[in-house]
């Protein structure tokens, strides 16, 4: 029994010793950070020296009555259940592709994770509005066809579909993850499940889905909390508008928090959305017991064949 | 094959462990201690914004500071617009911010942060314009030393003004000759070319907002309290620029949304042949297009809206510890005639008028966009002009990209409202942020 | 002989498509020897002359400070961060997905809400406190915190729990069990497991430490200590004149690097993995 216990504890002592260096980060610059924030978020603090504790008064107003971020949480949520399916599809998409071996494999690959090292820089907005504003690459191939086209970012009916489709553009990130699941997925299995006579689809069902199951949940809460963090993007190009058809939330977040000088309040909506994400976190966990397979489960639950 | 593959591992940490240790002096290398003497010299932060022009403009003024200052260092730290003002704030909270300041007073930073500038002896007043040093006051002491005075302007696109045979604005215009241009050069180009970009939906709306109601009423728009103009005044003004866009005189909105006044700007891409700006920008528009551009006063009514207008200030920070050089040094920077050449305009027509004298006989020293600056600030500051009206403590709060008064113009222009439910909004969500 | 003529049609897909995808740097780069006035002017993208003084311009645009200073200090910045990410990392990786210890789940649920968080909102007290700690003006406030997973570390951390959650435990099984032999096992056998992972967090680690504008631009102050982000941001005015010839020229450059970096990476480090061969 003694060496049993030691047993345990060499391994407890291994595993704390294996997350020291993200712990001590954590704690040293996340935790305090973390509280602050949420004390925060129960004041009307404004860069000043004098303010006061409202309790949860910062949240009954944005519920209650502040129309923007109804709005921005409208605006938001549309933006996540529109890309996040589609970069996910178009990502996973070329992957199996590019991973068939093909000629020039690495030139391709570059060129569809070459949107994604642009990131989101200025130079981004305006190439962004070379192609869909009024004058733009856009229009001039409508123009062929005798269609006038109108300038697609700034006008409140499309200005949020341009920045879905910027930000599916710039799939290569998910692309370079699916193409290092796929490459763990041992050939030997394709070969041998041909064998049989399962055609492409079938191997790709029953072979590559399951094996790459964690990856694609990887990517799926992945896109959807960074989709839900979307700031660059909106700030760069349309600066939350125009009539703030695209003020995602980390945008109206920034414009209370340092153009209005509303800190206090800023971090309530922070919180919100940090409410919301890990919501909509937990559903995805709890959804992938059913879809995801892992191999170190030895076929336990979640497993489909 | 195993002997490569350790030579390689070999090579491959050493490399790791000598960029690692690069890294980290570099991690030290910037950490001159601020203000404190260092070796003999004083420091001085000196923080700005700009683009290339401006640097090494303000680079050269420097070490012409530096070398009749020997004691003196200046540590400069500057970059682009964007960022500038959350970096300014953000190290201004934690106490980290530089010695000296420029900043926009429509940032709303508490002036606590400044030190009172006509504290300082060595900081001489006398040649800029009272109406400017007005607007920088806060309780009666003057928190900064304005560096510009501006002018709005419509500016024009002379080109094509030629090119449509419509005849160019003159300086004594008025609104009524604005409508009637901005519809003949719609007509005369057949729809393709707008008479006039739609300001009122724009980033300026604010400004023409102002502007135009002034000049209609002669009245003060704000006061220190809040909201001052009468309803049916505004509604007159929305009700003018509906019309305009009715007629199609101006650009729709969503141009007004795209414009950066930048290489997106309706002038440059010859959409619209006014636009309503201020005169700072026309060095830029010019830069951007082969059209020839030209500058008019805004228009006026039975009034005229001109007003001495200051926007950016140069002050001392109060964490500074080294408050009297930082003077000596902004006293330099607005008044010395030497500086001056080498700033030229970088940063507009300046408040001194001594510099502007000097400038304005030495056409060598400036381009042709700048002289064409010169020339409108000169003819609209000719009379004395009043400061600009009090504003409210948060005006920056109701107007501005993403505030209130923004935001209704544009749902305004896109049809989301209509004129009525706009002047309303304005009227309840404004004294609400006011009265607050 | 066959195969070539079948690839052609997928090979003409994935041109046009991957045309589509790069013609905005395309136009960038054609920009950036386009004189000012004609970038934004027309809707044609070759230019009418070559305007090479574009990038003179650009490279020399600030007297005495030219652009190889500041590509240089993004790339020791970078480097560092890079290494401290795969070092923190992949350690902690390996504790949550292979090692029980008591706590590891309230662990794993603050890892998780970590990536949650917006990073606007936290800045300010971190600043606040990188203050106190007197490392403002460094590259401190950055590679510190890489060093101890805090640079996008519960992304990595989870990609690569994920990856390796898709390797079988009966490969740690079939290896030494106690203390000594899981640390060897981590280091000679499931590390080069994970190269692909690996790989794919070295890229994205420069990257995003490479256009990380916010950190940079908040914790340096002096210009000669600029990476690209802020050195770029330097041409960008709210009144001044734009010299887009230039700046495009330079952003042209800055991602030079980065696609070299990728581009030639990817042969030494991506191979496919057969784990019948372990197991035999």
């Amino acid at each position: 029994m003694n060496a049993k216990r030691i047993r345990r504890l060499k391994e407890y002592s291994l595993g704390y010793m294996f997350i020291l260096p993200w712990l001590a980060g954590f704690l040293a610059f996340m935790l305090w950070p973390f509280i602050y924030s949420f004390y925060l978020a129960l004041t009307d603090y404004r860069f000043s020296a004098d303010y006061s504790f409202v309790g949860f008064g910062n949240f009954a107003e944005l519920f209650a009555s502040d129309e923007r971020f109804h709005k921005s949480l409208w605006v938001t949520t549309k933006l996540v259940l529109l890309a996040v399916p589609l970069k996910l599809a178009f990502s996973l998409g070329i992957a199996m592709v590019l991973n068939k071996g093909i000629s020039g494999l690495s030139f391709y690959r570059t060129v569809y994770y070459l949107p994604s090292i642009i990131g989101g820089s200025v130079a981004v907005a305006i190439m962004w509005m070379q192609i869909f504003g009024r004058g733009g690459l856009i229009n001039v191939f409508l123009q062929m066809f005798g269609i006038q086209g109108k300038d697609w970012i700034f006008n409140p009916d499309s200005a949020l579909y341009t920045i879905v489709i910027l930000m599916v553009w710039q799939f290569g990130s998910t692309m370079l993850i699916f193409l290092a699941g796929l490459k763990q997925v041992p050939k030997e299995m394709y070969e041998a499940v041909s064998l049989d006579g399962a055609g492409r689809w079938k191997q790709f069902r029953h072979i590559t889905l399951p094996l790459i199951s964690p990856v694609i949940f990887f990517n799926l809460i992945m896109q959807t909390i960074q989709t839900f963090q979307t700031f660059t993007q909106g700030y760069v190009i349309t600066k939350g508008g125009p009539v703030d058809e695209t003020l995602f939330m980390v945008i109206y977040i920034y414009q209370q928090a340092f153009s209005s000088l509303n800190m206090g309040y800023a971090q309530a909506i922070s919180w919100v959305l940090l409410v919301i994400i890990g919501f909509a976190t937990v559903i995805h966990f709890i959804a992938s017991r059913y879809w995801v397979h892992y191999e170190d489960s030895d076929g336990k639950k979640g497993r489909r064949l | 094959m195993v002997y490569k593959k350790k030579l390689l591992a070999v090579i491959a940490s050493l490399l790791a462990l000598g960029t690692l240790s690069m890294a980290c002096s570099k991690a030290d290398d910037g950490k001159e201690p601020a203000g404190t003497a260092a070796g003999d010299k004083i420091a001085l932060r000196f923080a700005w914004w700009g683009s290339e022009e401006r640097h090494n403009a303000t680079l050269d003024a420097i070490k012409l500071y530096e070398e009749k200052n020997p004691g003196i260092d200046i540590v400069p730290e500057y970059g682009g617009w964007d960022g500038f003002t959350d970096k300014l704030k953000t190290q201004l909270i934690a106490g980290q911010g530089p010695d000296v300041i420029f900043a926009e007073l429509a940032w709303g930073i508490d002036p606590n942060y400044y030190v009172s500038v006509d504290k300082f002896p060595s900081i001489r007043l006398d040649k800029i314009n009272p109406a400017l040093l007005d607007q920088a006051k806060v309780n009666g002491e003057i928190k900064g030393v304005p560096v510009y005075q501006a002018v709005n302007a419509i500016v024009y696109n002379k080109t094509l003004f030629q090119e449509l045979g419509v005849a160019e604005p003159k300086n004594d215009w008025t609104w009524a000759d604005y409508a009637a241009t901005a519809k003949e050069i719609t007509e005369k180009s057949g729809g393709k070319v707008h008479g006039a970009a739609d300001d009122m939906a724009g980033s300026a709306s604010g400004d023409i907002f102002y502007a135009h109601l002034k000049s209609l009423t002669g009245k003060p728009v704000y006061s220190e309290e809040g909201i001052v103009y009468a309803d049916e005044d505004a509604a007159k003004v929305l009700q003018y620029w509906e019309d305009l866009r009715d007629a199609g005189a101006v650009t729709p909105p969503d141009v007004a949304a795209a414009d950066d006044s930048n290489q997106n700007s309706p002038l440059v891409t010859r959409q619209a042949a006014m636009q309503f700006r201020g005169a700072s920008i026309f060095g830029r528009l010019q830069s951007n297009t082969q059209d020839e551009l030209a500058m008019v006063p805004v228009p006026r009514d039975q009034f005229s809206s001109d007003a001495a207008i200051t926007e950016v200030i140069m002050t001392v920070n109060t964490h500074s510890k080294q408050q009297e050089e930082v003077a000596k040094f902004i006293d330099f920077f607005i008044n010395d005639l030497d500086a001056a050449r080498i700033l030229k305009n970088v940063r507009g027509v300046s408040s001194n008028s001594e510099v502007r004298d000097m400038l304005a006989s030495s056409p060598e020293l400036l381009d042709d966009s700048t002289r064409k600056l010169f020339e409108i600030n000169s003819l609209v500051y000719e009379k004395e002009l009043p400061p600009m009206d009090p504003t409210p403590e948060k005006y920056d709060e109701f107007r501005g990209g993403g505030k209130l008064f923004d935001q209704v113009m544009q749902k305004l222009a896109f049809d989301k409202i209509s004129l009525e439910e706009a002047v309303k909004e304005l009227r309840d969500k404004g004294e609400a942020i006011f009265k607050n | 002989m066959m195969t070539r003529w079948t690839a052609l049609p997928k090979h003409i897909a994935l041109s046009a498509f991957g045309f589509i995808m790069i013609y905005p740097v395309l136009w960038l780069f054609f920009g950036s020897f386009k004189k000012n006035d004609e970038i934004f002017g027309n809707a044609s993208l070759l230019p009418s002359t070559l305007h090479w003084s574009n990038y003179y311009d650009g490279w020399f645009a600030i007297n005495e400070l030219p652009f190889h200073i500041f590509f240089g200090n993004s790339f020791l910045l970078s480097i560092a961060i890079l290494l401290g990410s795969l070092f923190s990392c992949s350690l902690a990786a390996y504790g949550f997905a292979r090692i029980n210890f008591p706590l590891k789940g309230v662990w794993f649920a603050v890892l998780m809400v970590t990536i949650m968080f917006p990073k606007q909102i936290i800045i300010i007290p971190q600043f606040l406190m990188f203050a106190e700690l007197d490392w403002l003006n460094s590259y401190l406030p950055m590679i510190v915190p890489a060093w101890l997973g805090e640079f996008n570390g519960a992304f990595f951390i989870f990609l690569l729990i994920q990856f390796i959650r898709g390797i079988p435990l009966e490969l740690d099984e079939a290896a030494v069990v106690d203390g000594a032999g899981k640390v060897r096992f981590f280091l000679l056998i499931m590390l080069p497991l994970l190269k692909p992972a690996l790989f794919t967090i070295s890229i994205f680690a420069f990257m995003w430490s490479w256009d990380d504008f916010l950190s940079h631009l908040l914790y340096i102050n002096s210009v000669e200590l600029y990476p690209v982000t802020l050195a770029l941001n330097m041409f960008l005015d709210n009144t001044g004149k734009t010299n887009w010839g230039a700046m495009f020229s330079v952003s042209f450059l800055s991602i030079v690097p980065l696609l070299l970096i990728f581009f030639f990476a990817q042969k030494h480090f991506v191979e496919g993995i057969s784990t019948t061969g372990l197991k035999g």
